[in-house]
């Protein structure tokens, strides 16, 4: 079926073969850095738009899926739009009522919900801040890595990391568990 | 430590699922391109893009037929893509042959404003939806000329966006950012709070925010 798709053929690997394989991926990503679901996926599609524009260019690089991530995170990083419309946590969506309707119960059910709380709370970190975490826990990257990608100091990763820790209640010389009516 | 990262971690993937349809997206993703490849006067073919984006829908859905995954009804995995961790970001080198690049000139610096004024008002995608189809447009286009309508004190064919309660408003979080920036933590926010009486250590990063962006220097060091 490649052979009718349009243009943007470089090498091996065409833009359409690339979305078909990693938007799914891309799309995670963006959520899990935004943590707003519109904004994803206005992110995301800015970025792919582009990508496929210049899309000889990057797939010359020596990574073309890490190239994309990497401007996915830049574009959020750089989102100068409203967040105060966007940051919104769709009732429906939230995890304790999917696990309610799957029948969750018990351990399970609590699990759900501390995930589900932190989720919450990591909405009232700064950009810079939610991407440290997400580079280091999600993308799982050390602090090297994630210093390259935002062009600072690991000295500066990792105190944007400790900050956000504090701030969500997570830092070594506290407590795990998160209080519920905390909300700055 | 690893207990945070565990934490943390399995709060993401487990919202995960809350990501785009993918081919709603990629829908969108050929309509912003077609713009911008105008606008960029690339000569590119476009026969077949109609086709190619049919083909990479079908190929998203094919999961749904053949009884993929489908976590929450709602986000689709290709056993291309797998679901965690999703990075395997190959380690990104570091001096990239290829370094993104956002000078392109997709928009004028007109179009720019434009387009910021939109979004700072609170307007988004379903909106600009709605305006593509008022005006018969595409998207971004829609957006770029509302933001130039807003930016002249006009008003919109399309209901304002409504802030919902309890959230800040952009200039506040502003402020909150400028106020970690300067290396102050949730801690300092607390000790604010009680120095100034106020209600919630939120109340104090704003407050403290403000100070620190107006060159006012705060009672206490980060």
């Amino acid at each position: 079926m490649h052979s009718l798709l349009p243009a943007c053929v470089i090498g091996d690997v065409t833009f359409e073969n690339f979305a078909v394989a990693r938007l799914p991926s891309l799309l995670r990503y963006a959520i899990v850095l935004t943590g707003n679901r519109d904004l994803a996926q206005d992110v995301v599609q800015e970025v792919l738009a582009r990508a496929q524009v210049k899309w000889k260019r990057i797939s010359e690089a020596d990574s073309p899926e890490a190239y994309v991530r990497r401007m996915v995170l830049n574009e959020y990083l750089s989102w100068r739009r409203s967040w105060a419309a966007r940051n919104v946590h769709a009732v429906g969506e939230r995890l304790v009522e999917l696990d309610d309707a799957r029948g969750g119960i018990g351990d399970h059910a609590n699990h759900v919900v501390e995930a589900d709380e932190l989720w919450n709370r990591l909405a009232v970190l700064g950009r810079k801040q939610r991407a440290v975490l997400v580079l280091r826990y999600y993308e799982q990257l050390d602090d090297d890595q994630i210093a390259d990608l935002l062009g600072c100091s690991p000295a500066t990763v990792r105190s944007n990391a400790s900050r956000a820790l504090k701030t969500l209640r997570l830092s070594s010389d506290r407590p795990n568990r998160i209080p519920v009516e905390e909300k700055s | 430590m690893i207990e945070h990262r565990d934490q943390l971690r399995e709060a993401m993937v487990a919202h995960e699922h809350l990501a785009p349809e993918p081919a709603a997206v990629y829908a969108r993703v050929q309509e912003l391109a077609k713009t911008y490849r105008r606008r960029r006067l690339v000569a590119q073919t476009a026969s077949g893009a109609v086709l190619g984006v049919a083909v990479i829908a079908g190929a998203f859905q094919i999961p749904h037929l053949v009884g993929g995954q489908n976590n929450g009804g709602s986000t689709v995995v290709l056993p291309a893509a797998p679901s965690t961790p999703s990075a395997a970001p190959s380690p990104v080198p570091a001096e990239p042959s290829v370094e993104p690049s956002y000078d392109d000139p997709e928009f004028t610096d007109a179009e720019e404003k434009a387009r910021n004024k939109y979004f700072d008002e609170g307007y988004g995608l379903d909106d600009g939806e709605k305006l593509a189809k008022i005006w018969k447009t595409d998207i971004t286009a829609a957006k770029t000329r509302a933001g130039q309508m807003l930016l002249d004190g006009k008003k919109l064919p399309i209901k304002p966006p409504v802030a919902p309660p309890g959230l800040p408003s952009t200039a506040q979080e502003a402020q909150a950012e400028a106020f970690f920036d300067k290396g102050y933590d949730f801690d300092d926010a607390e000790r604010l709070a009680r120095l100034w009486k106020l209600p919630t250590p939120w109340d104090a990063k704003v407050a403290a925010g403000k100070k620190i962006m107006a060159g006012e220097t705060l009672p206490i060091q980060p």
